[in-house]
């Protein structure tokens, strides 16, 4: 699955207004006082004014006391009692049905699909591991405090010297410590897992070898023997010291030659790997020469790519930024993967890939490359090197020789690179992500651990809604609504978007309109097996639905604008894909994921302090 | 208190005893199969109501097909929320091919069909989903391919698990055969098909698969028949086919017919030309299949309709002639009971004269004269040996009128009569001759020798309108006339780009026409084109020894008129002007003694049942316009002589 998502470069998140942390610090004490209010206005209905303020000014005052005298030792000791209970309670048993899930898994796994690193890794990672600990954490989050007050042990913690503050936090602490533990095995198995499902290498074939020139010197092609059930077709060169297999199955073999002569096959290449890409902004023109946010549907109900006719003047133009020699001092590597859709095609054009053309281009003087023949390799990521002497198309189609960073880059370190399709009635489709500067590896274990971390923020977010709900209702509430918040977090596009185009008629970027109203109308119609599309007859019912839906709407929406988007941390998609999980992206996630535990727990906090037993 | 507590023990008692009355018929239901001691091949001598119906209608899971243990676990693990599951997975595999996640779906489907392994409408919903639409989304035809076979690899996994259901290798063989064979990259699948390319079907299917076995149709046509056995089987048990049998049992036969059609195509015509000998053979031992009827005892077989046909004209002339002269009275008499003279005379006019309200009136009431088989055999006199005769004639008659219109009904779905006929023509020497010139022609054509190519599509045609004028069916036929016209294309490009001119009255213009008109035969001018019995064509190649140099000019003059002329309808003005005086009709065509003709000789092929491909090709351009008023005159001619 493709990463949907996009994020700022660091510098411009830290600036932004609208989602960098300068919103979330104008937005903690805003939530705060919003909360006290809140609570405040409920206190006078129920107590009266006089008795509200105090009852609202003590909770302050006490949570603020609560707030610095915390003791990390106390803190700790709770925060051990959760592990120790959660252990007397076989937590464990989490990591056998781990492993039941990894041999299960392994049955209908098969290596020889198109890219069987991406499926593992979703598999290994997202399902068996995510999942499963997410659940494991939400409920024995949930289900901790209001056990405490069903077994009345909270009065034996109260009358300890313990804040309430630290009680709330030694639980989100031990909770955390589980789950971290948990992750670590489970991130150790799955890696291992990984590597040895995938790991092989293949024999040469000596039966399929065959001379493809007279002279048996020269290169010779077969076949590798068949394992992890599937084979690879080779050219081998005699002569040269390294060969390589063909691309199937998401990976290729080097061929090395052995001091004896014979050839032997190295572990699969390009299988786990971490691919860092150095993202562009992507925008476009259309067949008029206008510009464009984005290009043309082709009728694909998957909005993620648009499309550029060819033979027109519709481009695709990637701006990239902060392309120095230091960082590219060899020229410019760039990786592009360009979806292809024909209106036409015949039995000449069939074998031919579609021709389209790329263009260096200096975004200030203007200047532009000879452009470089491209033929698109549909789903397939394809390389072109970009090496420093370029040759420079004049305005009068002459040709000069340039330089890249001389001529190519702007004084402010931009580039941009523009795609073209070629042929007419014929179509390129791109997204911001399908065309990149390449620059070199890291490590996959590296890019794994950043996968974990994003998988221990998520649960660092679980884990604070179950504890914050846990302190004001019983544990089954507080299940259904942390789920509820993870659903609605987990499906934070869709509700954004069906929101938007129900409340305010808004067509979502993506151009998608969602029909079917609010909750009431969409039960309404599930119930009369009505289309989303058919407008409801005019009557009361319909009137009285309609009125409802708008505050439930309107409900959903602004809880919605306080759950982190769940997806957003998904970088499992990242890895399974093969690119970097970009520091930047983890960085913003990580101050996404402590802001809301901190909000949560400073809630919960208030919340608990309004209990009875807690004050 | 005590007695409280010794009703509670009464009640626990009374409990226990229900439970154990509830279990014995649950274990009398319920009880396993086990071995006889008296006879150890009788798994269910000791078994329990259900496993002894288990093992009746062969529904536990090893008489279905192979055991999944990885499936049957996971059903047990889900506790009966199955459904649950098969919802959830079937909406992540729409919204994975939704964002093009192939491998995704891939092991989505893999979980899906482990949660309803026979459940026949998933696997070949699917398998058509993976070969059709997730094909189609990858540019490369290679990438193609391999999910193509990735669709084929999957029901290959359903036909494993369920060993009863012959739709299964029979949506795998057609899969095999027209995704392979018809579609447009059909040239490449079917050479990657055939070179196992990555190892991606045979050697997985059948490795000891000799490489001439290896085309599509073939494979296809090896499915079908082991979905027939399957289906054979199973009818012999009682278990019936759930779809149209005809269709089911015609695609052995129609895939050996697609093979020869495709390999005839590709050129090899030695292997083609004994494909379609095959192809007549598999078709013949089709017509001989039993089918019976449904909701009737009665069995036919297709190839019985004209036998049947045959008997009717026999038995009905055989009933007219015991009671001569009787049905004409009858009839006379219900138009006498008819009081309203409007109906009457609508139903006495000629239908060719009809005004729009007399058809409607003569329609309204045709019933009315309509004289059954038995009450014209009422007719003889009473206790007579005539009317036991007659009464048994018109019994005879009606049971072969319904057995004719079963027939029928079996027939018409499967083109029978078309699909009859072309094996017959594809064994002619006049169609082997016509396939061997068409395919010599394409090739001169690529090779850029345009004028040998024009002379060998005209010797091509020429067969072909021998084929036609003898199987009228064919030439009545919307397939046909789509392939003829295809060649005729590349025949009037070829014509073109040799600076020639595509003849006014080209010798299959009623195949153009079809086209033309769209399949509407009434507009059509049926030329019987290339025999002797028509003056015209005979003149049309003396008319234009000279004629390509003429009109080349022409076109290189006014390029205007040049483009009319080429046109195959009748001549107009300006073209007509450059051609010789209406008055002047050409003198017959004398072929050269050296070089008859495969036009001239189609009646003497027509005696003989043989037509050799003639030795030399015609003088191009052969079938070019006569003047126009002659090709009018022709038209009309051709209009009565309609065959």
């Amino acid at each position: 699955m493709v990463y949907e998502y996009s994020y700022l470069p660091l510098d411009r998140w830290l600036s932004s207004l609208t989602e960098g942390p300068i919103l979330y610090l104008f937005a903690l004490p805003f939530a705060l006082v919003a909360a006290a209010f809140i609570g405040m206005l409920i206190a006078v209905v129920r107590l009266g004014p006089t008795k509200a303020f105090e009852a609202t000014y003590q909770l302050l005052t006490g949570s603020f006391f609560d707030l610095v005298g915390l003791s990390f030792r106390r803190i700790y000791a709770i925060a051990m009692v959760v592990v120790k209970d959660a252990w007397r309670r076989r937590i464990w048993a989490v990591l056998v049905i781990f492993a039941l899930l990894l041999t299960f898994f392994s049955l209908y796994m098969s290596p020889n699909t198109n890219d069987p690193g991406e499926l593992y890794t979703r598999n290994t990672l997202n399902i068996a591991t995510r999942y499963l600990l997410l659940i494991v954490m939400l409920i024995i989050s949930v289900f901790s405090i209001p056990q405490d007050f069903k077994n009345r042990t909270i009065f034996t913690i109260v009358t300890k010297p313990v804040r309430t503050a630290e009680l709330v936090l030694g639980r989100l602490f031990g909770f955390m410590a589980i789950g971290s533990a948990l992750l670590a095995v489970m991130g150790l198995v799955s890696y291992i897992f990984l590597y040895r499902s995938l790991q092989h290498t293949h024999e040469i074939d000596a039966d399929t070898l065959k001379h493809l020139a007279a002279v048996p010197t020269e290169t010779v092609s077969g076949r590798t023997s068949l394992d992890h059930r599937h084979f690879h077709n080779l050219n081998l060169n005699p002569t040269n010291d390294q060969n390589w297999t063909d691309f199937e199955f998401g990976h290729r073999h080097e061929v090395v030659k052995q001091p004896d002569g014979s050839f032997r096959l190295l572990e699969p290449d390009e299988l786990l790997q971490a691919r860092v890409q150095h993202l562009g902004e992507l925008r476009f023109i259309d067949d008029e020469g206008n510009p464009k946010e984005r290009g043309i549907s082709v009728g694909k109900e998957w909005t993620y790519r648009s499309f550029i006719g060819g033979a027109t003047s519709a481009a695709a133009i990637w701006t990239f930024t902060d392309v120095t020699p230091q960082r590219y001092p060899d020229g410019l590597r760039i990786e592009a993967t360009l979806r292809i859709f024909r209106t036409s095609h015949n039995e000449k054009s069939i074998p031919v890939p579609l021709r389209g053309s790329l263009t260096i281009r200096n975004p200030v003087t203007k200047a532009t490359s000879v452009p470089i023949r491209i033929n698109a390799k549909d789903n397939v990521i394809d390389t072109f090197e970009i090496p420093l002497d370029l040759e420079v198309q004049q305005r009068d189609n002459s040709i000069r020789p340039g330089k890249l960073f001389e001529d190519f880059v702007s004084d402010d370190h931009r580039l941009e690179i523009q795609v073209q399709c070629n042929e007419t009635m014929q179509f390129f489709g791109m997204a911001q992500r399908d065309l990149y500067l390449k620059a070199p590896d890291v490590p996959y274990w590296w890019n794994f651990v950043k996968a974990l971390l994003c998988i221990w923020l998520q649960m660092l977010i679980l884990v604070s809604c179950g504890v914050f709900f846990s302190t004001f209702v019983s544990a089954p509430v507080a299940l259904l609504c942390t789920v509820g918040f993870l659903i609605l977090g987990m499906s934070s596009q869709f509700v954004d978007d069906m929101c938007k185009s129900t409340l305010f008629m808004e067509e979502n970027a993506r151009g998608k309109t969602y029909y079917g109203g609010g909750p009431l109308e969409s039960s309404y119609r599930l119930f009369t097996s009505m289309n989303v599309t058919s407008p409801l007859e005019p009557s009361t019912t319909t009137t009285i639905i309609k009125m409802l839906d708008r505050p439930l709407l309107w409900a959903i929406y602004l809880i919605h604008q306080l759950i982190p988007q769940f997806d957003r941390f998904n970088t499992v998609s990242i890895l399974e894909q093969g690119f970097n999980i970009p520091g930047e992206l983890v960085v913003q996630l990580i101050f996404q994921a402590c802001f809301f535990a901190l909000t949560t727990f400073l809630l919960g906090l208030a919340m608990l302090r309004m209990r009875e037993v807690a004050r | 208190m005590s007695s409280e507590r010794g009703w509670q023990g009464q009640r626990k008692a009374i409990y226990l005893g229900l439970l154990v009355l509830l279990l014995l018929p649950l274990l009398y239901l319920g009880q396993p199969a086990g071995k006889s001691a008296r006879d150890p091949n009788a798994d269910t001598e000791f078994a329990g109501l259900l496993a002894r119906m288990r093992a009746d209608h062969e529904l536990s899971p090893a008489d279905i097909g192979e055991i999944d243990p990885a499936g049957a676990t996971m059903q047990q693990l889900l506790f009966g929320m199955n459904c649950w599951a098969v919802s959830a997975l079937s909406n992540q595999a729409h919204e994975q091919q939704k964002k093009e996640d192939w491998d995704g779906l891939r092991a989505t489907l893999e979980q899906l069909v482990k949660l309803q392994p026979h459940y026949y409408k998933l696997w070949d919903f699917q398998a058509h989903n993976l070969s059709y639409n997730m094909s189609v989304e990858f540019d490369d035809y290679r990438a193609r391919y391999k999910q193509v076979t990735v669709g084929f690899n999957f029901l290959k996994e359903g036909i494993a698990l369920n060993k009863k259901e012959p739709r299964l290798p029979h949506r795998l063989a057609w899969y095999i055969g027209h995704k392979i064979g018809r579609a447009d990259e059909k040239k490449f699948y079917r050479r990657l098909f055939q070179q196992d390319w990555m190892e991606l079907f045979h050697n997985s299917d059948n490795p000891d698969r000799p490489i001439e076995k290896r085309d599509n149709w073939l494979v296809a046509k090896e499915k079908f028949l082991k979905a027939i056995d399957l289906a054979d089987t199973l009818e012999a048990r009682g278990i019936e086919l759930k779809t149209t049998a005809s269709l089911f049992f015609k695609e052995p036969a129609q895939s050996q017919i697609n093979f020869s059609e495709a390999i005839t195509e590709e050129g090899d015509f030695p292997r083609g030309e004994a494909a379609w000998e095959t192809a007549a053979k598999d078709f013949h031992e089709l017509s001989l299949r039993k089918f019976p009827i449904a909701n009737s005892r009665q069995i036919v077989m297709l190839g019985e309709y004209e036998v049947v046909q045959e008997r009717l004209a026999e038995l009905r002339d055989e009933l007219e002639k015991l009671l001569p002269g009787v049905k004409e009275k009858l009839r006379q008499k219900k138009l006498d009971a008819i009081a309203d003279s409007a109906i009457r005379a609508a139903l006495l006019k000629n239908p060719a004269e009809y005004t729009h309200d007399e058809y409607n009136l003569a329609m309204e009431n045709s019933d009315r004269l309509i004289i059954s088989w038995h009450e014209l055999a009422d007719q003889a006199l009473v206790n007579s040996a005539e009317r036991t005769k007659a009464k048994k004639l018109a019994n005879d008659i009606i049971r072969l009128e319904e057995k004719s219109l079963e027939i029928d009904i079996l027939r018409d779905p499967l083109n029978y009569d078309y699909w009859q006929t072309r094996v017959i023509v594809e064994n002619t020497p006049d169609m082997r001759a016509a396939n061997r010139r068409l395919f010599a022609a394409n090739q001169l054509r690529k090779d850029g020798k345009l004028h040998e190519a024009v002379k060998e599509y005209e010797a091509a045609f020429c067969h072909w309108r021998s084929v036609l004028n003898k199987y009228p069916l064919l030439r009545n036929d919307s397939v046909t006339a789509d392939e003829i016209n295809d060649q005729i294309k590349l025949y009037r490009d070829t014509v073109q780009r040799a600076l020639l001119v595509f003849p006014k009255k080209f010798i299959l213009r009623d195949i153009v026409e079809i086209i033309d008109n769209q399949g509407d035969l009434n507009k059509v001018t049926f030329p019987p084109l290339c025999s002797e019995s028509d003056p015209d064509e005979k003149a049309a190649p003396e008319v234009n020894q000279d004629q390509p140099a003429a009109t080349t000019s022409a076109a290189q003059s006014d390029p205007a008129a040049a483009a009319a002329s080429q046109t195959p309808a009748p001549a107009p003005p300006e073209s007509s002007a450059k051609s010789p005086p209406a008055n002047e009709k050409p003198a017959p065509a004398t072929p050269p003694a050296t070089e008859k003709s495969p036009a001239t000789s189609e009646n003497t092929s027509g005696k003989s049942g043989e037509s050799p491909a003639p030795a030399t090709p015609p003088q191009s351009p052969k079938f070019a316009a006569p003047p126009a008023a002659s090709v009018d005159k022709a038209g009309e001619k051709s209009l009565t002589g309609k065959p």
